[in-house]
């Protein structure tokens, strides 16, 4: 039953599927590929049959009956499942700026504060270095917290907590001892207090801040010795 | 875009496709309801909104894709009618949307889903090698394939009486179940005259010939 005038190519199962690639709608007997086995639908009578049919089953193929009352069961279907969405969308976006607010907050939160450094471990450490681990202050060493004013140190060491790096300087006034402890802190300022914040182990213990740095006054004995290292001026 | 306007002027071509690949009222509805539930989650991913409609299809293609490897068994082989072989327009019956479907019930999920890239979406071969992500040989010869047994179906007189006893009954949709068996009660007596026999496992290039 071959009415085959077109016989280009040497490969009927290539030409067959060349043919069967070709649709209705578009030219695409002149695709490279197809061209190597099929003739336009004028010269092969195959290809012209087969693009007939094509069309012929592409129109029945199309022809569907929709059910009635179709679209009004799927939006009623639907409708609750658009509205979770929508609840969840906006769950999920207060979720996401919490997040965001969050991981700002603590890309922006101070290097070290005053809390991260325990007062204890404070004292003990500076009370109990070894000499060894001091160093003779030079008048172009100055401690830069708001002591009393001509007050020089004596010696300074530097000392490791929790990974942060604290340079202590020990003063002495009048046979006492006291110590400023310095590190880096949030961009406040606050002087040292009047009053010593904590009072622990016979020594008096306050901070103050300025220009990035977190200093902490220790004076062994009590709130009298204390006085003497802060400006009897300034009252906070 | 709401979910109104987009059912409104989707759900009839969605539902004539899905139609087309599930074979049966309920399944089409269900297929096109999970289509739009996608489309509700993920709509607003597309980022070329003149493109929805062939995101549509293709977002019902992959669920019908995936339903079918969890359960659908497949139908027995189909002989097919070569290209060669389709008669005149004048020396065939017509064909209509039901003697469509009733050859399509007889395929398998995987020739549907090509023949319905094909005479649904209108695709060309290498469109639908990047639709299904497969090469473009096996398009070519699995859309020969597929259209060669949808002939043999649509037009060889014989070709019902093999197909329905290679397709189990279960297979056909319940809206055509009476056509169905009126078809084949009608083509047993011809079957078993002719002794024609399901070859499910008759090579490629051992096409159909009609009995004169």
């Amino acid at each position: 039953m071959s009415h085959d005038k077109f016989p280009k190519s040497p490969d009927p199962a290539r030409r067959a599927e060349s043919i069967d690639a070709c649709r209705s709608s578009s030219q695409d007997w002149l695709d490279e590929e197809i061209a190597q086995h099929v003739g336009s639908p004028g010269e092969d009578e195959t290809l012209a049959r087969s693009l007939e049919l094509d069309e012929e089953i592409h129109a029945a193929y199309q022809d569907v009956p929709i059910p009635a009352g179709l679209e009004a069961r799927l939006l009623e279907k639907l409708a609750p499942v658009q509205k979770n969405n929508v609840w969840k969308r906006r769950a999920l976006l207060t979720l996401a700026a919490t997040a965001l607010v969050l991981v700002v907050a603590y890309c922006f939160r101070p290097a070290t504060t005053s809390s991260t450094i325990d007062a204890e471990e404070l004292i003990n450490k500076v009370t109990t270095l070894p000499q060894s681990d001091w160093t003779r202050a030079t008048p172009a060493q100055v401690c830069s917290a708001k002591l009393r004013p001509n007050l020089v140190a004596r010696r300074w060491a530097t000392i490791k907590i929790d990974g942060v790096s604290v340079t202590v300087f020990e003063f002495s006034i009048g046979g006492v001892t006291g110590y400023v402890a310095s590190y880096p802190t949030a961009s406040q300022t606050k002087n040292f207090p009047n009053t010593p914040t904590i009072g622990t182990r016979g020594y008096r213990f306050a901070e103050s801040y300025s220009k990035g740095m977190t200093h902490v006054l220790i004076v062994k004995g009590g709130d009298a010795e204390y006085r003497l290292f802060v400006r009897p001026s300034r009252v906070t | 875009m709401s979910i109104e306007t987009l059912v409104g002027k989707f759900h009839a071509p969605l539902y004539r496709y899905a139609f087309r690949l599930t074979k049966k009222q309920s399944d089409a509805e269900d297929l096109v309801q999970q289509t739009f539930l996608v489309a509700i989650e993920k709509l607003d991913q597309l980022r070329d909104s003149t493109k929805i409609s062939s995101w549509l299809f293709a977002v019902t293609r992959n669920l019908f894709l995936k339903s079918c490897r969890k359960s659908r068994p497949t139908p027995v082989a189909v002989l097919e009618l070569d290209v060669d072989q389709i008669p005149a327009a004048e020396e065939r019956d017509e064909i209509d949307s039901e003697s469509i479907q009733l050859a399509l019930n007889q395929l398998s999920d995987e020739y549907r889903v090509i023949l319905a890239l094909f005479y649904f979406e209108d695709a060309s071969y290498k469109d639908i090698a990047e639709a299904l992500d497969i090469p473009i040989g096996t398009v070519m010869s699995r859309l020969s394939r597929a259209k060669g047994q949808l002939r043999r179906l649509l037009l060889d007189r014989d070709a019902d009486s093999n197909s329905e006893l290679a397709d189990p009954v279960d297979n056909v949709s319940d809206e055509n179940l009476t056509v169905a068996q009126t078809k084949s009660s009608n083509s047993e007596s011809r079957s078993n005259a002719s002794g024609s026999t399901p070859h499910s496992d008759r090579p490629r290039n051992q096409k159909y010939r009609p009995t004169p």
